[in-house]
């Protein structure tokens, strides 16, 4: 079954122009909020101290990031990349923008527990080296399978692909990772993406060089379904949403990177909370 | 010579009275007169001979008086009393039941054997007190002139029928004695003929037979089940299986969808004499009209095998419900019910979610119109579904118009609302403050008490058996819960409404009991609103405890679903009863008739019926509809010799939307057996002799008592006080008055020599 996505912009009455109009008060606000991020974020981040304990059953959603363990880089675990910035700040827009309840502290977990299972929506970056035990592997995939929604960013070039779909094909070797057309739900589930651009990261982004890394030239959104056309898996690759998220504070950092992320993400989320 | 003149005797005259048979204004009549007097006075008053013209004037003018008098016809009224009540009937039920197990002959020799010992019915001493008859009673009364016409092969006995029949055909009737087994159907019309009776002074006794040595039988004694489903949908067959002189044994009972066997189900009947209550589900595989038999296979022995199945007619249709599924905020809950619903073919969801203020999210919408102002205001717009499931939307999120909508969807449209819980919702969302308050099944605290905890679901004992908790629950019924996870309640509940039937109630993890609820309902209007105050029913699904392969999250919504938007309102609803009936036996065929707006229609002039009988072709058939109210009319049609009749009801829309069908149609069957009802409940004796004798003042008494009944019962005479109307124009006195007057005048004219 299929939403409205695509149909109403195909008819120019005034509902949809209204919806229009909207979208873009929306991204108005969008600019506000990062601006805002961008002026209050070092203040909350001095005075948040240590993430609130998480009741499981206070907030509808929970941004939860997967921790997959694996090796460590020299700014920390590889999961835990922009660890809580990131995280808290889109909590910041997410909230904002939307009436969506959310928890509003980060909330990362180990994706080979059994609770895993009680926070449908999971975020995981840098997988170009994840590596996942069997059992983790089939707690990953029952969480798929019984509707968990995984959102995996800043991984790139094809040597980590590789090793990201090596890394999938232990949960459904027979499950081919597509592109998502730009007509899919996920697009304009609450901002109307018409493309996909590549998201640098903060350094790259903020200095004005190129915007790849490695050999990933062209970012992509790809994804794996499941057997009724869900999206399971939403593949951000050769882009890095998280470094916008957590830097669009920076100053010398484009608002249209982050601004881009911001809208992705929340699309994501209402996506994850109704498909 | 006074009765040679006046016809009657003086006596008569004496204490009766006069009347005019032809109403007439005496004041018009007293004015002719009075104008032909002063006429013919002012005329003759002057002249010489007035004198003797006023005497021939005076003689004409009576005779014109008596004859004016005569045409009015004046009747004299007599006063007198008479005495009747002196027939007694014997009322024989003649029905099947009487002789279950085909000892028809032995029967009628020993009701002969009462009745007529010598000679005349009743015997000659109660033939010397009363003028007494023999009727045997089936579908109506029929006269006998004695017990070896007797046969005791009808159907079934429709005493309110035959004991009116026997009331008019005998005017003087003042006892009358059934003789039957006591299977009585008592019913409205009964009731109404035995007031009549009660007025006319008519005593009814009753006589039981006696029962059968060594007789036993099991039966189907009868089927509840709905009559119209949807492909997907499983049946709940309530099914009675009654036993008589039982010792103990298994049974099994099937259910067969037009003669393919669908489900079975073991029973134990116990030793003894009663009736046993199974509920049986039944998957249904097709769409279309179906018949459907419940079978009761037993390997002990029956005197009445033939009361062992029972066949009733449903209408399958292959249609979806229409659901609308509105979140004030987005929630998981809308992404687990679309996976679960979405997999149903007969089920068409479309989640409204707002995301933002004034935005909101449209799924499995097929315009781009449709709900793009958020939650209807016009109860217009609400009509097109058949279920709401209201999530985390409280008072807030709805305003005064959208809380009526609501309210009249389920009101007048007759729709299911299912709300759930949530920090918006319910008392939380301040919904106790809104009109919608008043649609609920449960009792909103007042003041959000900030209760959050994870509780356990269980099927409320009480409710356990009953065939809604399964449709509400599905074919695992209350065994889906024991393995449920516990879930999440914010919004705790402590009380249902008066009339509200709680479904499922929480514990605590630790299995504490905490009794609030986890599922109530209760109709309201022509719908029904359930409420299920959990905020995260999706994680029955998630949890890790639940393999992938578990479908009871699935289940359990499409259940819902099915239950509460499947039994929405048609505009045109048909229900035939009784489902099971005899040839020529009264159907009543009951119509709801709701307008385009779900309005009560006020008139039946749109509705045509159309019979058909068995694959024969269907037949419009004039009846007369019968008001009800409330859009309700009844016609009543005799059952034709078929097996299966449908009943085929057209209403004529008067809307004018070409989107719309014009003429809408529904229909409802009944099986038509020679197996009277009665032959279904042998081991019931429902009391209904004893309350029919006392509804008269007679007596009820056993087989082995009736020699002393019949001895005891005696003539009541009654004395009647009735008015003769005695014609007076004829009377010789009357001619003789005329013919005096007429000669008097023509002699006096000779004498006078008068013109």
């Amino acid at each position: 079954m299929v939403g409205n996505w695509g149909a109403p912009r195909l008819v120019a009455n005034a509902a949809v122009k209204r919806e229009l109009d909207d979208t873009r008060r929306q991204s108005c606000t969008l600019l506000f909020v990062a601006v805002a991020i961008a002026v209050l974020a070092p203040l909350q981040l001095a005075i948040a101290g240590p993430a609130p304990e998480s009741a499981p059953t206070e907030h509808e959603f929970y941004f939860t990031r997967g921790n997959y363990g694996g090796d460590a880089a020299d700014w920390g675990p590889r999961w835990a990349i922009d660890f809580p910035k990131a995280d808290k700040q889109f909590l910041v827009a997410l909230t904002r923008l939307s009436v969506v309840d959310a928890f509003p502290a980060e909330h990362a977990l180990e994706i080979q527990l059994d609770t895993l299972r009680d926070y449908p929506f999971l975020y995981m970056l840098e997988v170009g080296s994840l590596d996942m035990s069997a059992h983790m592997a089939e707690q990953l995939r029952s969480y798929l399978l019984a509707g968990g929604f995984l959102v995996v960013d800043d991984f790139w070039g094809s040597w980590e692909w590789d090793n990201f779909d090596a890394q999938m094909r232990l949960l459904f070797p027979d499950r081919e990772m597509v592109d998502v057309p730009l007509d899919h739900p996920v697009f304009n589930a609450f901002y109307d993406i018409s493309d996909v651009i590549q998201v640098p990261n903060v350094y790259q982004g903020s200095t004005g060089q190129a915007t790849h890394e490695y050999d990933g030239y062209v970012a992509r959104v790809r994804g794996i379904f499941d057997d009724d056309g869900r999206l399971m898996v939403l593949i951000n690759w050769n882009t890095d949403l998280g470094d916008a998220w957590e830097w669009a504070d920076h100053p010398q950092y484009p608002l249209k990177f982050s601004t881009y992320a911001y809208e992705m993400g929340i699309n994501f989320v209402i996506y994850g909370m109704s498909f | 010579m006074f009765e040679v003149l006046f016809k009657y005797p003086l006596e008569r005259f004496a204490r009766g009275s006069y009347e005019l048979a032809v109403v007439f204004p005496v004041w018009l009549g007293l004015l002719v007169i009075l104008a032909l007097g002063v006429w013919w006075g002012l005329r003759y008053s002057g002249l010489p001979s007035g004198g003797r013209r006023v005497i021939t004037g005076a003689l004409r003018f009576a005779l014109l008086a008596i004859v004016l008098t005569l045409l009015l016809d004046p009747r004299l009224v007599t006063p007198s009393r008479s005495t009747d009540g002196s027939q007694l009937v014997f009322a024989i039920d003649a029905s099947a039941s009487m002789a279950p197990a085909g000892d028809s002959e032995a029967r009628v020799a020993a009701i002969a054997q009462l009745l007529s010992p010598d000679e005349g019915v009743g015997g000659d001493e109660l033939a010397q007190r009363f003028d007494t008859r023999l009727a045997a009673i089936g579908t109506q009364a029929t006269l006998l002139q004695s017990t070896a016409a007797l046969q005791l092969t009808q159907g079934h006995a429709d005493w309110a029928e035959a004991l009116m029949d026997l009331s008019v055909q005998h005017p003087g009737l003042s006892n009358i004695v059934v003789v039957s087994d006591g299977r009585l159907v008592v019913d409205e019309a009964l009731e109404h003929t035995l007031v009549g009776l009660r007025a006319r002074g008519v005593r009814v006794d009753t006589i039981r037979t006696p029962s059968v040595v060594g007789f036993r039988d099991v039966s189907v004694e009868s089927v509840d089940a709905p009559r119209r489903a949807r492909l997907g949908d499983e049946i709940v067959a309530a099914v009675r299986v009654g036993y008589t002189n039982s010792v103990g044994q298994k049974a099994e009972v099937r259910i067969e969808d037009d003669g393919l066997l669908v489900e079975r189900k073991e029973v134990s009947i116990p030793a003894g004499s009663g009736a046993l209550d199974v509920n049986v589900i039944a998957p249904l595989g097709s769409s279309g009209y179906r018949h459907m038999q419940v079978l009761l296979i037993t390997g002990a022995p029956d005197d009445v095998p033939a009361n062992n199945q029972f066949s009733f007619g449903l209408d399958v249709r292959d249609d979806v419900i229409d659901v609308l599924h509105f979140e004030a905020e987005p929630r998981f809950e809308v992404k687990f019910a679309r996976r679960a619903l979405n997999a149903d073919a007969n089920i068409k969801l479309v989640s409204l979610v707002r995301t933002a203020e004034n935005k909101f999210y449209r799924l499995g919408i097929e315009s781009p119109d449709e709900l793009v102002d958020g939650f209807p205001r016009d109860p217009a717009e609400l009509h097109g579904y058949e279920m709401i499931i209201i999530g985390s939307v409280g008072s807030e999120d709805l305003d005064p118009l959208q809380q009526r909508a609501l309210i009249s969807f389920v009101r007048e449209r007759g729709g299911g609302v299912l709300f759930l819980g949530g920090r918006r919702a319910l008392a939380q969302g301040g919904l106790h403050k809104t009109e919608v308050n008043s649609m609920l099944p449960v009792v909103l605290e007042p003041e959000p008490s900030g209760f959050r905890e994870r509780l356990a679901i269980e099927a409320a004992p009480l409710i356990r058996p009953h065939p809604v908790a399964t449709l509400a629950l599905g074919r695992q019924g209350t065994k889906a819960f024991v393995d449920m996870p516990a879930l999440t309640i914010i919004n705790p509940i402590r009380a249902t409404k008066p009339g509200a039937t709680r479904l499922l109630y929480t514990r605590t993890q630790d299995g504490q009991s905490a009794p609030w609820v986890g599922l109530a309902t209760h109709r309201y209007g022509r719908g029904q609103v359930a409420v299920m105050p959990v905020r995260d029913f999706w994680r029955w699904q998630m949890h890790s405890s639940v393999p992938l392969e578990d479908q009871t999250h699935e289940l359990a919504w499409r259940y819902l679903v099915r239950w509460l938007g499947g039994s929405a309102a048609e505009r045109l609803e048909v229900s035939v009863s009784p489902r099971s009936v005899t040839p020529g036996e009264l159907v009543n065929v009951d119509v709801r008739l709701l307008d385009d707006m779900y309005q009560p229609a006020r008139n039946s002039s749109q509705l045509k019926l159309f019979v058909q009988a068995d694959e024969q072709a269907k037949v419009a058939t004039e009846v007369v509809w019968r008001s009800l109210g409330d859009g309700q009319f009844r016609a009543q049609i005799r059952a034709p010799q078929a097996q299966t009749v449908r009943f085929e009801v057209a209403a004529q829309s008067e809307e004018k939307n070409a989107e719309r069908p014009d003429t809408m149609v529904a229909a409802d069957t009944v099986q038509v057996s020679a197996l009277g009802r009665e032959l279904r409940t042998l081991r019931r004796d429902t009391g209904g002799l004893q309350w029919l004798a006392g509804q008269s003042g007679g007596r009820s008494v056993q087989w082995e008592e009736a020699k002393g009944l019949l001895d005891s019962l005696r003539p009541e005479p009654r004395d009647r006080k009735t008015f003769e109307r005695l014609p007076l124009w004829n009377l010789p006195a009357i001619l003789v008055l005329i013919l005096l007057l007429a000669s008097a005048e023509w002699i006096a004219r000779r004498r006078w020599g008068l013109k």
